[in-house]
């Protein structure tokens, strides 16, 4: 094998070349080389190189000397992943070194102090006091200094606040802080900020040539360039101010440009979750429809027969010490704190043995309180034959135990906290697909009325019955990452006094 | 120089940023190894990073352990991502994946800085392209057009665009090898 045959078939893997003989080629060399091996490694790892370069060098200039930025375009590969959403508006990259920031709570208010540098790639600089430093892993970075990202570079700081600064390639920023605030100064580039609060009377400021922002704690993208500045705010409110005095509010959710000193229209983002129901992510295939279809509807109960099974919260002593089972009503939301993560449970018994004649399914849920802001309903189901297991998070617990099949929450019979709960990630507030099916999401509305039915049909729950061998099965209903914190309160027909106890509607055919 | 206060939890904070900064060219490009996708292996590693920032004292302080289990965790994650979208027409064969998965585990220091360099060289070799190749590989890489509408583009057969790509591909890794083997000066 020569490095030079790897790289050609590499080459054509990459460009998607149709041609069998040399995939097959490819494969032969893969499986029986390990030289071969490392270098279509190497190969892989210049490709997702390849990616990022020209998503920072479309508008590259050809001298990238750090005395001649230009701003980069906001390009990233498009969304697939509700994940994804933390990203939007800088390089994947960058992107990837925080996520983990945007999800972890900040420490107290702090005032301006040197920041520290967290990652680094490339030869970025500092220039203090008229002398430039090459900037390394761990170098704190003191106030009145400019720090300059060549293209293709990147870099993050951190102050002890928890406040970050991630900057693509080809920024040039100054860290300007006065009266014991946070001033940040960018002359050109693009920068992502995960602000943690702020003293009121000391909020974050970012200028440009173009505007001042003023922020107590967000998470917000800015891009500056010539004669724009672009800011989309991701969570939170920050205040903008232009050249001529005018001031507007900017929340969550909203983009602003400003552009040569002048406020334009506030635009709203693209939506990051797609409103409207999607397929399920891992369909089963259902059981064949009768041939005769003479439907009617049976009444499916929870596994206690009394209401909703459980509601459970994210990580936080108070939170794992108040989710018991059996709730009359359950509570769903999402939020960017996964101890204010609700997510709810109902497990359904139903006859098996009239499986084969199962046409339909429709999960009924009834709103116990008026809705406000509206969120995106999830619904996965667990998958079949789970048997439990220590979910890697917290300490192992008997109560991980839980599998698919039970009827009750074991060891506690009735009980279970977000800890012990299958399939729910406490310390993040979301559902572990591993062990969980995605079945769908429902759009519920921004001021829905109390006492309003939710209903919930698709292919992915019936095949999920369709499916089912030990006639249970259990629904884990979340809310989709978004930028609100509503809580949707929900009931299953079978509590309080709103008869009939109609849960799961089961049409088929007469045996 | 004034320092700042950091509390254990900034510190914690603060390493894991730096692990995955560090692994992230790896973890992207093992991840294209596996699905052949550009847009699910960044999905899988944005996934893996949430993973970890779940539990960070697990690739911090796990040695050996903990990156192997980064890459298990890496390859199930990319193959689900993979399933999902749809787009395993280029995925590898199963024994291939893990024979590469295989050959991750076996990467030396050498090879793993190697990797952590090619952001920087890549976008060194990428600014030399110019005519058609910048405008195959741009059709192909920013707008994710297939070989059919780029080959319609620049006004040439689908069997060119293929070759154009190959021999860009191929030339922008020579011109990485090169630049890769001079010393760096980023650090």
């Amino acid at each position: 094998m020569t490095t030079s045959r790897i790289d050609e078939l590499a080459a054509s893997w990459s460009a998607d070349d149709p041609d069998p003989a040399l995939r097959s080629e490819l494969e032969e060399l893969l499986r029986r080389n390990p030289d071969a091996r490392r270098r279509f490694l190497d190969h892989c790892v210049a490709e997702m190189a390849l990616v990022d370069a020209l998503a920072g060098a479309t508008a590259a200039p050809a001298d990238t000397s750090l005395n001649s930025f230009q701003a980069v375009p906001a390009t990233i590969p498009r969304s697939r992943s509700p994940a994804r959403w933390w990203a939007v508006g800088i390089t994947a990259a960058a992107a990837l070194v925080l996520v983990c920031l945007a999800l972890w709570p900040g420490g107290e208010p702090q005032r301006a102090d040197s920041a520290l540098v967290v990652a680094v790639i490339g030869t970025a600089e500092m220039e203090k006091d008229g002398r430039r430093t090459l900037l390394a892993l761990n170098a704190q970075i003191p106030v009145h200094s400019r720090v300059l990202v060549p293209q293709g570079g990147l870099l993050v700081l951190t102050y002890a606040d928890g406040t970050t600064v991630a900057m693509d390639g080809a920024t040039d920023l100054v860290l300007a802080h006065a009266d014991g605030a946070k001033h940040l100064r960018i002359a050109q580039g693009h920068c992502r900020f995960v602000v943690t609060p702020q003293l009121a009377a000391q909020p974050l400021r970012i200028t440009s040539n173009d505007a001042v922002i003023e922020v107590v704690g967000t998470t917000l993208v800015v891009t500056v360039d010539a004669d724009t500045t672009d800011v989309d705010v991701k969570i939170g409110t920050v205040r903008i101010s232009d050249q001529q005095g005018k001031t507007r509010l900017v929340q969550s959710g909203e983009s602003q440009v400003i552009t040569r000193g002048t406020l334009l229209p506030t635009t709203a983002l693209p939506a990051t979750v797609p409103p409207t129901t999607v397929l399920p992510t891992k369909l089963i295939t259902p059981a064949a429809p009768p041939v005769r279809d003479q439907s009617r509807e049976i009444v499916v109960t929870t596994a206690m027969g009394d209401g909703a099974d459980a509601m459970v919260a994210g990580t936080g002593l108070d939170r794992e010490l108040i989710n018991t089972g059996g709730s009359k009503t359950m509570q769903i939301r999402h939020n960017e704190w996964p101890g204010a993560c609700y997510v709810s449970y109902v497990r359904l018994v139903w006859p098996q043995d009239q499986q084969h004649t199962i046409t339909g399914a429709k999960l009924r849920l009834v709103s116990a309180k008026h809705l406000k802001d509206g969120c995106t309903l999830r619904i996965h189901t667990l998958i079949e034959g789970y048997s439990g297991g220590h979910d890697g998070v917290g300490a192992p617990e008997a109560g991980e135990n839980w599998r698919e099949g039970n009827a009750v929450w074991e060891p506690l019979a009735d009980s279970i906290t977000g800890d012990t709960a299958p399939a729910f990630i406490e310390s993040r507030g979301v559902i572990d697909e591993e062990i969980a099916n995605f079945l769908g999401e429902m759009v519920i509305p921004a001021d829905t009325p109390a006492d309003s039915d939710i209903e919930f049909s698709n292919d992915a729950l019936l095949a999920a019955i369709a499916a089912d061998k030990d006639g249970r099965i259990t629904l884990i209903l979340s809310a989709a990452p978004a930028l609100d914190s509503s809580i949707l309160h929900v009931h299953t027909k079978e509590s309080g006094d709103r008869a009939p106890a109609l849960l799961l509607t089961l049409s088929h055919s007469s045996p | 120089m004034e320092e700042t206060p950091i509390t254990q939890s900034g510190r914690i904070r603060i390493s894991l940023v730096q692990f995955l900064a560090r692994q992230q060219a790896m973890l992207r490009g093992y991840a294209y190894a596996i699905c052949g996708d550009h847009h699910v292996a960044d999905d899988a590693v944005q996934e893996l990073s949430l993973i970890v920032a779940a539990d960070p004292h697990r690739v911090l302080e796990g040695g050996d352990d903990a990156a192997r289990w980064l890459r298990a965790v890496l390859r199930n994650k990319t193959l689900e991502l993979s399933r999902r979208a749809g787009r395993q027409r280029r995925s590898l064969s199963s024994d291939v994946i893990e024979a590469l998965v295989q050959s991750m585990d076996e990467i030396d220091e050498e090879a793993a800085e190697r990797h952590r360099r090619m952001r920087v060289a890549m976008a060194e070799c990428v600014s030399a392209l110019s005519g058609d190749a910048r405008r195959v590989i741009e059709g192909r890489y920013c707008q994710d057009q297939t070989c059919e509408a780029i080959a319609a583009q620049v006004q040439r057969t689908v069997q060119a665009v293929y070759a154009i790509l190959k021999r860009v591909r191929i030339s922008l890794a020579a011109c990485v090898d090169q630049r890769l083997i001079q010393p760096d000066d980023s650090r």
